[in-house]
């Protein structure tokens, strides 16, 4: 049985401007310590979706579906069960590291609160524990700057800290939403390190929330593309980096300036992301699709394998062969 | 009706026939290059050794193989701001931060200069500096031939028509009360203001139209935009003087990707159509490197490494660079999987006290302890290369990386 197992999940939020609906259908799982990359620009519902799962969405947000854990569903538990599940079971990693930690908390007593609270430990243990997962994060001198503010640290280090914080009850599920995206890219690349570090010692199943496809390309076993809160296509990451079937896919890989390569000009996706309040009926990546024909704009396309591809799983009216 | 500015433009785009002969010095005398590693009193490396002079290829050269004389010259240039400390008494003297240490470099007219580096590496405060919102605390910024600081308020206001800026968030550049047209409009009824309505709206129009936005958009405010049309409404209102210098401050950080490669080919166009000389600020070295000639790698507020974008990737010599290259992710399962990790351990010393000597050195794999007396003097390795390492012939980064893992 899948770790986390999303079915038919749909997210909408009420709004001044009619009801916006963030995600639209989404399902998909992830087994033990696998590694998950969801991938969308702006808006395709990516962070909502984990927001969702975690309960955490605003409060004018609605999700409806199946978020099962364990084989309980996340969305009916009671706010206790759930507080359990989130602190134990999956822990959670935020963009911006500074505003998820508390300003007026030293850092000893933020991360020792999880452990005298769920695991009932008393708070000189708490502290010990806590320490030494800031050197499992490679903090140097956690001893000493475990006493240290939030704002004492440097947007690297401060990532370290919810790293550590997240693992501290050492959760089966990690999910990242834009671990790096507030980080210079040496950085990136050592917090992009200790990640696949963490994995590999404590087993952890990872979800990494992000739009940088350069950092999918090298930590994560699979991909989901989403696009308007819907999946326009996954499967493993190699399969779909080196032959995308779905029109978005093919376009956004190729919209991504690289180092490696000299291109004149680049290639781009025409048009703007979708407006959530008025999506179309059908595939929402219509109107930017040079593919788009008689269905696209009023039949929604199902998730179903690629022809001759059959580890891929699109979303597209257009046949394969011509996708490329 | 006929423009003064109209004439200036065109002299601008076909400045290949208009070139001027006299000052593209010859090759040899041109550049001084530095001396070999010796220690050097600190400021005096970078002082002796522009980044870049006519002489080094730096600029295009025009028909008759001529350089261009270079419409931007920055010499030494240098930035201090005065922190105080908190709950310091009045008589305390303040804290000197060094965002800009010393930095030279030229650009010729109808050249895209790239400025990479992390955050706290000095590239938005150059930028600012040359421009004229922050003052210099040493240096020079020498725009057309004419020092900036010692600029009459005539002569200024004439520079910022020339010189203009296109900022990082879209939305934020943009004032909230104003219409689209608006917007567009102010710089040219500021500088212009005897310009007929009619003109006006006819140029604004005009250049919607050539920024990719339609011109019956005119009156809707910016909220009503996506982030990749209100980027493009902000280089419409930088494009209406039509300047000579387009300087722009991560200008496609805050977009997605599929609309970031559309506003940097948008750049791309507008600059070679129009003949615009752009210095083109980000911290992702791709795309840097995706729009720029040449390309200045800073860091902590000094230049690291400047050279031809396509030497500077394929074949960087600074450590420093070698480490930015390496960390950059690559979106291709197999060639990652490949490539070497970087090694750059540690993080950005801060600008407050920065490291003695070379900058980079508290994290540079080659570091010896040399490095901690004296700047790095920048060396000339031929074509516009410059690299401010004396070790550079050492091992790569990543070699060393190699050994140390096996």
């Amino acid at each position: 049985m899948a770790l986390l197992d999303i079915e038919d999940l749909r997210v909408t939020f009420t709004t001044g401007d009619g009801e916006v609906n963030a995600v639209n259908g989404v399902s998909f799982s992830i087994e033990e310590g696998e590694t998950l990359a969801i991938v969308g620009e702006s808006g395709s519902g990516k962070s909502q979706t984990a927001f969702a799962a975690m309960g955490l969405l605003a409060r004018n947000g609605r999700a409806t579906g199946q978020i099962r854990y364990d084989g309980r569903n996340l969305l009916e538990l009671k706010q206790k069960e759930l507080n359990r599940v989130r602190s134990e079971e999956i822990g959670m990693i935020f963009q911006d590291p500074m505003t998820s930690l508390n300003p007026y908390m030293r850092i000893s007593e933020q991360m020792a609160e999880v452990l005298t609270l769920h695991k009932g430990m008393t708070k000189r243990d708490a502290i010990a524990e806590a320490t030494k997962m800031l050197d499992a994060v490679k903090i140097p001198d956690a001893k000493n700057r475990i006493t240290m503010f939030p704002h004492e640290f440097s947007g690297g280090m401060r990532q370290r800290i919810m790293i550590a914080m997240a693992l501290l009850c050492q959760p089966r599920l990690l999910i990242a939403d834009e671990p790096t995206t507030a980080l210079d890219v040496t950085v990136q690349a050592q917090i992009m390190e200790l990640m696949a570090e963490i994995r590999a010692e404590f087993g952890t199943a990872i979800i990494l929330i992000t739009h940088d496809l350069g950092i999918v390309a090298d930590t994560c076993e699979r991909t989901l593309v989403m696009y308007g809160g819907q999946v326009m296509e996954t499967g493993p990451t190699d399969q779909l980096f080196e032959r995308p079937t779905h029109p978005y896919t093919l376009g956004l890989l190729r919209a991504v300036p690289r180092i490696d390569r000299d291109d004149e000009t680049l290639s781009t996706i025409a048009g703007e992301p979708p407006d959530m309040t008025r999506l179309p009926k059908g595939c929402p990546f219509t109107p930017r699709c040079a593919w788009a024909h008689g269905p696209c704009p009023t039949i929604r396309p199902e998730l179903l394998p690629a022809e001759g591809y059959p580890m891929l799983r699109r979303a597209c009216h257009a046949p394969v062969e011509e996708v490329k | 009706m006929t423009d003064p500015k109209d004439d200036k433009f065109t002299e601008a785009t076909g400045r290949d026939e208009i070139a001027d002969p006299a000052p593209a010095a010859p090759p040899a005398s041109g550049t001084p290059v530095a001396t070999p590693p010796s220690p050097e009193p600190a400021g005096i490396a970078h002082k002796d050794a522009p980044v870049a002079s006519e002489a080094d290829n730096g600029g295009r050269p025009d028909r008759t193989g001529k350089l261009a004389r270079p419409i931007l010259r920055v010499e030494d240039l240098r930035v201090a701001f005065d922190i105080r400390p908190r709950g310091a008494w009045p008589w305390t003297p303040s804290k000197k931060l060094h965002a800009v240490g010393g930095i030279s470099f030229d650009l010729a007219p109808g050249e895209s200069l790239g400025v990479v580096g992390e955050s706290g590496s000095g590239k938005s405060t150059l930028a600012r500096a040359i421009v004229g919102t922050i003052a210099s605390t040493g240096g020079r910024v020498m725009f057309e031939g004419e020092d900036l600081a010692a600029m009459s308020e005539r002569q200024r206001r004439a520079h910022r028509r020339d010189v203009q800026m296109v900022f990082q968030d879209p939305l934020a550049a943009l004032n909230p009360r104003m219409t689209v047209g608006d917007i567009i409009a102010e710089p040219l009824v500021t500088h212009e203001p005897k310009t007929p309505r009619k003109e006006v709206r006819r140029r604004v129009a005009e250049l919607m139209e050539r920024v990719g936005l339609l011109p019956n958009l005119v009156n809707r405010y910016p909220h009503e935009f996506s982030g990749g049309q209100c980027q493009r409404i902000g280089i419409a209102r930088a494009l209406i003087l039509k300047p000579k210098l387009l300087i722009c401050d991560e200008p496609v950080s805050a977009l997605d990707v599929s609309v970031q490669a559309q506003v940097v080919n948008l750049l791309k166009e507008l600059q070679r159509d129009m003949g615009l000389a752009m210095i083109f600020i980000a911290h992702d070295l791709s795309v840097v490197k995706h729009v720029s000639d040449r390309i200045v790698v800073m860091y902590l507020g000094r230049v690291m490494e400047v050279a031809r974008s396509k030497a500077l990737v394929t074949n960087p010599e600074h450590p420093y660079t070698q480490a930015l290259i390496a960390s950059v992710p690559i979106p291709d399962p197999v060639l990652e999987r490949q490539r070497q990790r970087p090694v750059l351990g540690g993080e950005l010393p801060s600008p407050m006290s920065p490291p003695s000597g070379c900058v980079f050195r508290t994290r540079c794999p080659k570091a010896r302890p040399d490095c901690a007396e004296g700047l790095p003097p920048m060396l000339d390795l031929g074509n516009g290369h410059r690299v401010a390492c004396p070790y550079h012939k050492e091992p790569s980064v990543l070699d060393a990386a190699r050994r140390m893992a096996g």
